[in-house]
C-alpha cells in the first residue's frame, strides 16, 4: 500500500509541473506528425501510367469531349491539360522524356467531323521512343473508336433514310452526333462485358508490400513514441535525485517503509509515465492516423509493458548512478539521443545495411521497434512480439538488478 | 524492569580513515528528554544517523524499547519520529500533502489520518497556511512543518536534530516550546544542539561530544558540579592573545586558559582574587584589556573544562 502512496506523489509530482504535458504529450504528438510528412514521399505509390498532354482548343466540342474521355477511361495513361501558355513547356518535356505527348485538338474539330474534310488532330511526340510510341498507339486506339461510332451513326442513318424514313439532310446531321455518341457508349460497354484480357501491372503492390505498409506514421508513430517514452527517463530519474537533493529520501529510510518497497514506488511511478505516454500516443496514432495498433492489441500491450519495464528500470539506474540533476539530465538525454538514433526509432533499420542495423538491435530501441513493426508494418501475429518483447524484460531486469543493488549500497554507505 | 527508550552501547562508526564516533555508550529513559550537547563535527549527528537506522554502524548496538534498530529495523523505527537537520520536505508540495504523505508513510490511513494532520497543522501553527507549497515558507516555517512531518504518527521516541539551526528568535521559540509540550504529553525527545542555552532550558540528561567521545553525561547540575565553583572570565584584548597566555596560565587559581577571536577565556577558582593578577600579567606585556565579562559556571564552562576548547571553535 505504502509503494502505491509513494508512486502516486510521485506522480503528483511530475504532473504538477504543467511543462511535463509538453514533453509527456504535445512534443511527442507534433514530431509524429512532422515526421510522418517527412517519410511520406517514401510510401507514396509509384506513377507507371503513362503522362500525355491535352491540348484542347475545340471547347464544347462534342466530339472532342467524346475522345476525351476515351483517353481519360484509359488506366494506362495519365492525361493532363495543358494550357495555352505551356504548350512550349509541354514540347520540351516531350523532348526531355518526362511525357509520353501532347495531343492537339484544332479549333472546330467536332464540327469538322461531321462535314467531308475532317480536321487533322496532332501528336506532338518522338516517334523513336516507347513513349512516343506507346503515346500514338494510345491515341490511335480512342482515335479509331470516335471514328468507328462516328461511321457507324452515319451508316444508321443511312440505313434508316434507305428504310423509307423521311429525314432531311439536317435532320440527317443533328442525328449523327446522338447516334455517334449511343455507339461510343456501346462501344465502351461491348468492351466491359465481352470477353477481355486483364493485364495486372507487376508494380502495383499490394498495401502490406509498399515501404512501411503504405503509411508514413507506421514508422513515425512507434519511432517518436519509443523516443519520448525514453525521453520521460529526464523526469522519471529526476524525481529521485531530487529526493536525494532534499534529503527526503533519506528522511523515508527513517519510516519503517523497507528500502526494496521505497525502490518499487519509485519504480512505479516511472513505469505508470511511461506506460500512460505510449498508451495516449498508441490511442492518437490508432485513431488520427490509421497506425494499425489494435490489429493484434494484445501484442502491443506486452510490447508497451516490456518497454514502459525497461525505461524505468533505466531511470532507476540513472538516479542511483547521477550525482546531481545535471547529470541525470545529461545522461538521460544522451540514452535518448542514442537509443533512439541506433534503435530505429528515427528511420527503418532496414534501410540502414546489416551492419548498422546489428549494432542498433544492441540498444533496447530497435527491439522495441522489432515489436510494433512486426504487428503494424509486417502483418504478424502475436508470437512475433515474444523475442523483442523477453529481450526487453531482459534489459529491464539487468537495469533494475544493477540499479537496485547500487541503492543498497548508496543506503549503506549513507 | 522498564526498558530505556534508546540503549546506545559501545557505538562506533568509521568513514574510511575518519573515526567519526568512537564507542559511545549511553541509555535514554522513557518520557525525558535528553540532550547531545557538542560542537559542529563533534558526531553528534552520526549518532542520531545510526540510531535512526540511516547509517549502519562499524561497531556496538542501538536498541528502542528493547528492539535493535540493526537486526528489527522496521520494528524499532516505527516506534521513531526523526527530524532531521535538512529541511526533508518536499518543496512543490503544500504544508498539508506533505504531511499527508509522511502520515501515509507512517501507516495513517482515512479519518485518522485526516483528523492528525488537522491536528498536527494546529500545533506547528500552520493551519492558516496549509495549502501554500512549502517552497514560499519562511524558514522557521519549513522547520515546524519538518518536525510536524515526524509527530505524525505519534511515535514514542523523537530525534531531533539541531532543529532550530538559522532559524529567527520566534520560530525558535516557537519549536522549543512545542518540545516541552511533548515531552509533556509523555514522548521521549533526543535533542542535538550546540546552543548550550538549548539544552540546558530542554533536558534533563545531557551527553557532552566532542570529537565522537562522550566526555561528560548527567543532568544539568551535575554537569555543572564537575567544574567545581569555577568561574569563566573573557577578556576582550588590543593586541594577540599569545602575548598574555602563558603568564596568564601561571596565576595562581586559574586552572585554564583559551583564546578565540582576540578574546581569552580564563577558569579561574574565585574571579575577585584572581582578575587584579590578569590585570598585572597583561600590563607587563604592554596589552591593554578593553573588556571584561565575568559568567557564572555554565555548559560553556563545562565543555572548556573537559576539552579546553569552547563550544563554538
Amino acid at each position: 500500500m505504502r509503494i502505491l502512496e509513494l508512486a502516486l506523489k510521485d506522480l503528483q509530482q511530475i504532473l504538477r509541473d504543467k511543462r511535463q504535458l509538453i514533453f509527456l504529450v504535445l512534443m511527442p504528438v507534433g514530431f509524429t506528425l512532422f515526421m510522418g510528412i517527412a517519410f511520406k514521399g517514401v510510401v507514396q505509390k509509384p506513377d507507371h501510367r503513362l503522362p500525355l498532354g491535352w491540348y484542347n482548343q475545340d471547347v464544347n466540342g462534342r466530339f472532342t469531349e467524346m475522345l476525351r474521355s476515351a483517353l481519360s477511361a484509359n488506366p494506362d495513361l495519365n492525361l493532363y491539360t495543358v494550357k495555352p501558355n505551356e504548350l512550349a513547356k509541354a514540347r520540351q518535356n516531350v523532348a526531355n522524356k518526362y511525357t509520353g505527348g501532347v495531343l492537339v485538338i484544332p479549333p472546330g474539330f467536332s464540327d469538322s467531323l461531321l462535314g467531308s474534310q475532317p480536321l487533322q488532330i496532332e501528336l506532338i511526340a518522338d516517334e523513336y521512343t516507347n513513349l512516343g510510341q506507346s503515346a500514338y498507339q494510345y491515341t490511335r486506339a480512342a482515335v479509331t473508336r470516335l471514328f468507328g461510332s462516328l461511321e457507324i451513326a452515319r451508316l444508321s442513318t443511312e440505313a434508316l433514310a434507305q428504310s423509307g424514313a423521311a429525314l432531311s439532310e439536317s435532320e440527317k446531321t443533328a442525328l449523327l452526333p446522338e447516334v455517334a455518341a449511343e455507339a461510343f457508349l456501346k462501344w465502351e460497354q461491348i468492351g466491359s462485358s465481352g470477353v477481355e484480357i486483364r493485364l495486372e501491372n507487376a508494380t502495383n503492390l499490394p498495401e502490406e508490400a509498399l515501404p512501411l505498409g503504405g503509411n508514413p506514421y507506421n514508422q513515425t508513430s512507434p519511432g517518436i513514441l519509443v523516443q519520448f517514452t525514453i525521453f520521460g527517463l529526464i523526469s522519471s530519474s529526476a524525481i529521485l535525485v531530487e529526493e536525494r537533493k532534499t534529503r527526503t529520501l533519506q528522511r523515508l529510510f527513517t519510516t519503517s517503509m523497507p528500502a526494496g518497497s521505497i525502490v518499487l514506488g519509485h519504480l512505479l511511478a516511472n513505469f505508470a509515465v511511461a506506460f500512460g505516454q505510449q498508451l495516449l500516443l498508441v490511442v492518437f496514432g490508432q485513431l488520427f492516423l490509421q497506425v494499425n495498433y489494435l490489429r493484434e492489441p494484445a501484442a502491443i500491450l506486452l510490447v508497451m509493458i516490456a518497454l514502459s519495464l525497461c525505461v524505468s528500470s533505466l531511470g532507476l539506474l540513472i538516479s542511483v548512478l547521477a550525482r546531481n540533476e545535471s547529470q541525470s539530465l545529461l545522461a538521460s538525454l544522451i540514452l535518448m539521443f542514442v537509443i533512439s538514433a541506433l534503435g530505429g526509432a528515427w528511420f527503418p533499420l532496414e534501410t540502414s545495411g546489416k551492419a548498422f542495423a546489428a549494432v542498433g538491435h544492441l540498444t533496447p530501441g530497435a527491439w522495441a521497434m522489432d515489436g510494433f513493426q512486426n504487428i503494424i508494418i509486417r502483418g504478424q501475429g502475436f508470437a512475433s512480439v515474444l523475442i523483442p518483447a523477453a529481450v526487453l524484460l531482459g534489459y529491464a531486469l539487468v537495469f533494475f538488478f544493477i540499479g537496485s543493488m547500487r541503492f543498497r549500497a548508496n543506503v549503506n554507505a549513507g | 524492569m522498564t526498558l530505556p527508550a534508546i540503549q546506545v552501547t559501545q557505538l562506533e562508526k568509521a568513514f574510511g580513515a575518519l573515526q567519526a564516533v568512537k564507542g559511545i555508550t549511553f541509555e535514554v529513559a522513557p518520557g525525558e528528554i535528553f540532550s547531545l550537547l557538542g560542537p559542529n563535527g563533534a558526531g553528534k549527528s552520526t549518532t542520531i544517523s545510526i540510531i535512526s537506522g540511516l547509517l549502519a554502524p562499524t561497531a556496538g548496538e542501538v536498541a528502542i524499547f528493547g528492539r535493535s534498530i540493526l537486526r528489527e529495523p522496521n520494528a524499532a523505527k516505527a516506534m521513531l519520529g526523526v527530524v532531521p537537520q535538512d529541511i526533508a520536505l518536499y518543496p512543490d508540495l503544500s504544508a498539508r500533502e506533505n504531511l499527508v504523505f509522511w502520515g501515509k508513510m507512517y501507516g495513517l490511513r482515512g479519518a485518522e489520518l485526516k483528523h492528525r494532520v488537522d491536528e498536527i497543522l494546529a500545533v506547528i501553527g500552520l493551519t492558516d497556511r496549509q495549502k501554500d507549497r512549502v517552497s514560499t515558507f519562511s524558514g522557521g516555517m519549513k522547520r515546524r512543518v519538518n518536525i510536524g512531518a515526524a509527530l505524525m504518527h505519534r511515535p514514542s521516541v523523537v530525534i531531533m536534530d539541531e532543529p532550530t539551526v538559522g532559524i529567527d528568535p520566534q520560530s525558535r521559540r516557537h519549536i522549543l516550546d512545542n518540545v516541552k509540550d511533548l515531552n509533556r504529553q509523555g514522548m521521549t525527545v533526543l535533542y542535538t544542539t550546540h546552543y548550550m542555552e538549548e539544552a540546558a532550558e530542554l533536558s534533563h540528561h545531557i551527553a557532552i561530544m566532542d570529537e565522537g567521545v562522550i566526555v561528560a553525561c548527567g543532568t544539568h547540575d551535575e554537569l555543572i558540579r564537575l567544574v567545581g565553583e569555577q568561574t569563566r572570565i573573557d577578556l576582550r584584548l588590543n593586541a594577540e592573545a599569545e602575548k598574555v597566555m602563558a603568564g596568564m596560565s601561571a596565576v595562581k587559581g586559574v586552572s585554564k586558559v583559551t583564546s578565540l577571536d582576540g578574546t581569552v577565556t580564563v577558569l579561574v577558582d574565585d574571579s575577585n582574587r584572581v582578575l587584579p593578577r590578569l590585570f598585572e600579567v597583561a600590563a607587563q606585556v604592554s596589552v591593554r584589556i578593553l573588556s571584561v565579562d565575568i559568567q557564572e559556571p555554565n555548559l560553556e564552562t563545562v565543555f572548556l573544562h573537559l576539552t579546553g576548547r569552547a563550544l563554538r571553535d
